[in-house]
Parts: structure tokens; C-alpha cells; sequence
């Protein structure tokens, strides 16, 4: 009896299965085909801003597992945990996912590992509103949830829409986002969270996407704006040439929440509607 | 190796590190004649400075621990400061702490502190009746550094991921936002320990010969290593304080100037504070010429540029033999 508990718990160490029952081959965000089942029901994510991903077009009873990070919706948190930047191997395993869905650019050395022990893992990596759009679609199609995915989709094109209706004509003040301190991490248009400062009315001082810069190029370029969702906001006025910056002058800086301009996800939309009103609201 | 008269050697490198910190001030993100003022005396000036106090600080605490310990592989890190302050700083950067101390953010201060501690506990442990055997203390800030480690990476792994601004700490990092708030807590902290440094350098010296033949000699010696000791950690905590942990700088440049001025510390002590504080300014120039407005670990350029000739040294000293 005991011999053959052991047994079973040492089969049951072994390689993940792969899916029993159908599936078939969806391309992710990679364009990679991967066989995902007619319906997964056991699917962990390994991102925050895909728990909501999959929350939003409906999935959460077929979410198995999450980070400790995710925390939107607030059901996501009664999960089970595999880990936080570390996935537990074990804890994955104990949950006998037959999906991973994650986002590739964070993800890149794990997801590899994960492949190679034999688990089914997709990627979406949406990089503005219409790649969000677009994922939700897709994961709604993945989880069998397609109406859902679609209409929340469209839901969330809609509102992005009446900000720019709202922002339509408005002279675009010069931003800086400033995402971390020492060193300063920033974003230009290029980025989900550039897409959001941009169709907010805003024109961001840098270029590209997310990159590191320096305080003097901060200063070269003296935005009108500033918005800042870090925690290290002491001892701003004593960096150099704070208060000669335009921005400082004009009482326009604005510290924003952070997790509304954290994820390539639904809640960037508060992000984009709270820009908006900074950026365009005579009397924020 | 000839040696170099050392008011010679302290005349040229003062004068290289008035022109590095001069270079500094044309090189930068912004083309020069878009400069303002703002950026080239706040900023700028501020920053080679800070870079400039930094390398002192860091090589001046090498060649008093070099000295102390006897061992040229001896750095200003060996007796836990860098574990220390590291832990420091990263647990107040986890932690979202957000108090400034004298101007300094919170992580600077908590680095401080953390380093002063981790030096002042391996003290403490390796003493023995009112004796601290050097050989001892390496052991203790060894254990005190893992032990510092270790809980690093518990608190990085668990702790929220601040990660730009924790990986730019661990590899150094001269800032250019607010410069002169950190060059005012570096400048009093290098010159105090420097003063120590010269005032002792005779007892330094002695104790190249060993502990007894010093003692019979007239040094008070448990009472020197301990004025040492903490002249080489203060220094090295504060500028881990306002730069982070940058690596090689106290390592190779005592080493060096040990065979080109040679041992006496009267001479070394000035010597290696001016050539660590211009090396490390010129490597920030350097970082700064190759990769505008992109903030460049400096720690990474200082061993990327040092470790080569290093090994060049190292080799011509091997075939001379």
C-alpha cells in the first residue's frame, strides 16, 4: 500500500503530462503555434497583468494558479500562488496546469525553462491599446470565452476613444514620466505606457520606448509636465534645477497612482483617463 | 619598476584630475552650447566632483586596509562594508523608506549605516582580550559580508521589485540629480579619514614589518589599527553612500601606486586618494562620451577599463621576475 503511494507520488513527479483530452494550435504573441486544449481549465499565469487579461474575458473559474503579484481583480488573490519573480517549480508542478499564459518580454529566461519541462505555454505582449484589445480577443478565443473577449475588447476601444474625443484639438503640453528614480526610468510613445500619455494629449520629452536617462537630459528638455507614480518623491526640490523647470513653475507636477500605468492591461485605462484630466483639466 | 619622486607624482595626477574634472564639464547629453547653466554647475560640476571624492574615498580606504592587513589583495570592502551597506540600502529601497538625512535620501543613509555596523560587528567579533588579530577580522567581515548576502537576496526575491534602481546601487552609480547634497556628506567623511591617514602613516608603516617588531618600535598598535580601521571604513561607507558599490577602484589603485611611488603611506596616502579620485572621474567621462544621457552602471566601466591593465601590469611584473 505505502510502496504504491510512493509510486504514484513519484510518477506523479515526473514529466508534466501534456493536455489528454483535444486541442489545437493557436499562434501566439512569438507567432509560434501552440497546442492549446479545447477548453484549458487549468491555466496558471505568470504575469500580473495577464491575471487580468484573463479575469476581464471571463476565464478567472479555469485560472489554476497565479504570482504572488497579482492582485487585479481582487479574486485573483484567493489563488493559489507559484511564486513571485521566481515561478516554484514545485508549486507550478503541484497545480498540473494544462496552459501557461504569460508575456514573453518579461518573462523570456523562464518561459524557455518552462518549455523545455514540457508545459504548453502562451504568450501575449500587448504593447498599446489595440494590442490589449487584440489580446483580449485572442485570450477570450484561447479559454472559450471568444464573445467575451470580443466584447470587452471593443468595451475597452470605446473608452479610449471618448478620451481622444474629449483631448481632440488641445495644444499637447511636453511630458516626462518618470517610471523610477536614480536612475530615472522613463518612457517615450513607444511603450503601452507612452500609447496611454499620448492618446491622453500629452507629447512625452523622450523618444523610443522605455529606456534609462539622465537627470541632465530631464533638464535639457524641461517638460511642462511631470507625472510621477513612484513611491521616492522626497527630496525633489533639491535636485538640481527643480525649480527653474517649467513644469515646477506651473505647479504641474503630478503624482499619479502607479498601478494605473504598471501593466499592459484593462487598468491602463485609468491611467489614460487620469492623464487626460492632468494634462487637460484647467484645475486638476 | 623606477619609482616617481612623490611631489612629482602628486603634482601630475593633481593636475590630471583638475583636467578630468574640467572635461567633465563639456561632456554630456546636451550639446555644449545648449548648455545652461543649471546643467553645467549644478550638474555637471557636481557630478565629477562627486565621482571624483568617490574614487578618493575608495582608493585612499584601499590603501589603508591594504596596509593594515598586509595583503595587496586587501580592497575597501574585506571587512563587511559593502555587505553591509548594501543590505542597508536595499532593505530602505524594499521598504519604501522616504526620509532624507542631511539631504541624503533614505537608501544613502541606511547604506551608511549598514556598512559602519558591518565593519564596527566584525570588530567586535574578532576581538580577543582587548586584541584584534588582523587575520581574524578577515575571517569575521567575510562571514558578516555572506551573511549580509544572504539576506539580499531573501529580501530581493521577496521584497517588492524596485529592480533599476536596486541593480544601479549594487553597481554603482554617480548620479547627476542632486550631486552636491551627496558631495557634501562625502567631503567631510574623506577628509576626516584622510587626516587620520596622514597623521598615522608612520604607524602604518611600521606595522608593514609586523605587529610586535611596530609595538617595539613605539606604536600603540591596537590603538592605531583601530583609528584605521576606522578611517578605511568610514571612507568606504560613504562613498558606497552616495555612489553605490563600485568595485576595483580601491583594489588596483593603491596596488599600482604601491610599485611606482613605493611603500611609505606619507607618500602613498595622497598619492592614491588623487589617482582614485581622478581615474574614477575620468571613467565617468568616459562612460558619458560613449553613451550620452544613458546612465552607465559605473562600477561596470571602472572594472571593464581596469581589469585589462591590470592583467597587463600583472604580466610585465611576471616576466621581469
Amino acid at each position: 500500500m505505502r510502496r504504491a503511494a510512493l509510486l504514484i507520488l513519484l510518477l506523479g513527479c515526473g514529466k508534466p503530462q501534456g493536455p489528454t483530452g483535444p486541442t489545437r494550435a493557436i499562434a501566439d504573441s512569438r507567432g509560434r503555434e501552440i497546442r492549446v486544449p479545447i477548453p484549458p481549465r487549468r491555466i496558471v499565469s505568470i504575469v500580473p497583468s495577464v491575471t487580468e487579461l484573463l479575469f476581464t474575458v471571463g476565464a478567472g473559474d479555469q485560472v489554476a494558479g497565479v504570482t504572488t503579484w497579482c492582485d487585479t481583480p481582487p479574486e485573483a488573490k484567493k489563488k493559489p500562488k507559484i511564486g513571485s519573480i521566481v515561478v516554484n517549480a514545485e508549486a507550478l508542478a503541484a497545480l498540473r496546469p494544462d496552459l501557461i499564459v504569460t508575456c514573453e518580454r518579461i518573462t523570456k529566461d523562464t518561459t524557455a525553462d518552462l518549455e523545455r519541462r514540457g508545459y504548453a505555454v502562451f504568450s501575449v505582449d500587448p504593447m498599446n491599446f489595440e494590442q490589449i484589445a487584440e489580446a483580449l480577443r485572442l485570450l477570450g478565443d484561447v479559454t472559450g470565452h471568444a464573445d467575451e473577449g470580443r466584447r470587452a475588447a471593443d468595451a475597452l476601444l470605446a473608452r479610449v476613444r471618448a478620451v481622444e474625443a474629449r483631448v481632440a484639438g488641445r495644444a499637447a503640453p511636453l511630458v516626462y514620466f518618470e517610471q523610477s528614480v536614480e536612475p530615472m526610468w522613463t518612457t517615450g510613445p513607444e511603450s503601452y505606457v507612452g500609447d496611454a500619455i499620448r492618446r491622453a494629449g500629452g507629447r512625452l520629452v523622450f523618444d523610443g520606448g522605455w529606456k534609462l536617462v539622465d537627470w541632465e537630459s530631464v533638464l535639457a528638455r524641461d517638460p511642462e509636465v511631470i507625472l510621477i507614480p513612484h513611491d521616492f518623491r522626497e527630496g525633489l526640490e533639491r535636485r538640481a534645477g527643480w525649480k527653474g523647470l517649467r513644469a515646477v513653475k506651473a505647479g504641474r507636477v503630478h503624482f499619479v497612482a502607479k498601478d494605473a500605468f504598471l501593466y499592459p492591461a484593462p487598468r491602463l485605462l485609468q491611467g489614460l483617463e487620469e492623464a487626460a484630466r492632468l494634462l487637460h483639466e484647467k484645475n486638476p | 619598476m623606477r619609482r616617481i619622486p612623490s611631489a612629482w607624482a602628486v603634482g601630475g595626477l593633481a593636475l590630471i584630475a583638475a583636467a578630468a574634472v574640467a572635461g567633465s564639464m563639456l561632456v554630456g547629453s546636451t550639446p555644449f552650447d545648449r548648455t545652461t547653466p543649471t546643467i553645467l554647475y549644478e550638474v555637471r560640476l557636481g557630478r565629477a566632483v562627486l565621482a571624483f571624492l568617490a574614487g578618493a574615498s575608495l582608493a585612499l580606504s584601499g590603501t589603508i586596509f591594504q596596509g593594515l592587513f598586509r595583503n595587496p589583495l586587501a580592497d575597501p570592502f574585506v571587512v563587511g562594508v559593502s555587505g553591509g551597506a548594501a543590505l542597508g540600502a536595499v532593505a530602505a529601497i524594499v521598504a519604501g523608506v522616504e526620509t532624507t538625512v542631511l539631504g541624503l535620501g533614505a537608501s544613502s543613509a541606511a547604506a551608511f549605516a549598514g556598512g559602519l555596523g558591518a565593519a564596527a560587528l566584525a570588530y567586535r567579533l574578532a576581538a580577543v582580550r582587548g586584541r584584534v588579530p588582523m587575520g581574524s577580522l578577515l575571517l569575521a567581515g567575510f562571514a558578516i559580508g555572506s551573511f549580509c548576502g544572504a539576506l539580499l537576496s531573501i529580501l530581493l526575491l521577496y521584497g517588492s521589485p524596485t529592480w533599476s534602481r536596486v541593480v544601479a546601487w549594487l553597481m554603482g552609480y554617480i548620479s547627476d540629480t542632486n550631486p552636491w547634497d551627496r558631495v557634501k556628506v562625502l567631503a567631510p567623511c574623506l577628509a576626516a579619514s584622510a587626516a587620520v591617514a596622514v597623521v598615522y602613516a608612520r604607524d602604518l608603516d611600521l606595522m608593514l614589518l609586523g605587529e610586535e617588531p611596530a609595538q617595539q618600535l613605539g606604536v600603540e598598535v591596537e590603538r592605531s589599527k583601530r583609528l584605521l580601521l576606522a578611517a578605511g571604513t568610514v571612507a568606504a561607507a560613504a562613498a558606497v553612500a552616495a555612489c553605490g558599490i563600485i568595485g576595483f577602484v580601491g583594489l588596483i589603485v593603491p596596488h599600482v601606486l604601491r610599485g611606482a611611488v613605493g611603500p611609505r603611506h606619507r607618500a602613498l596616502v595622497p598619492v592614491t586618494a588623487l589617482a582614485g579620485g581622478a581615474l574614477l572621474t575620468l571613467a565617468d567621462v568616459a562612460a558619458r562620451a560613449v553613451a550620452p544621457g544613458t546612465p552607465l552602471p559605473i562600477g561596470a566601466v571602472t572594472a571593464l577599463l581596469g581589469a585589462p591593465f591590470f592583467v597587463a601590469l600583472m604580466r610585465r611584473k611576471a616576466n621581469r621576475v
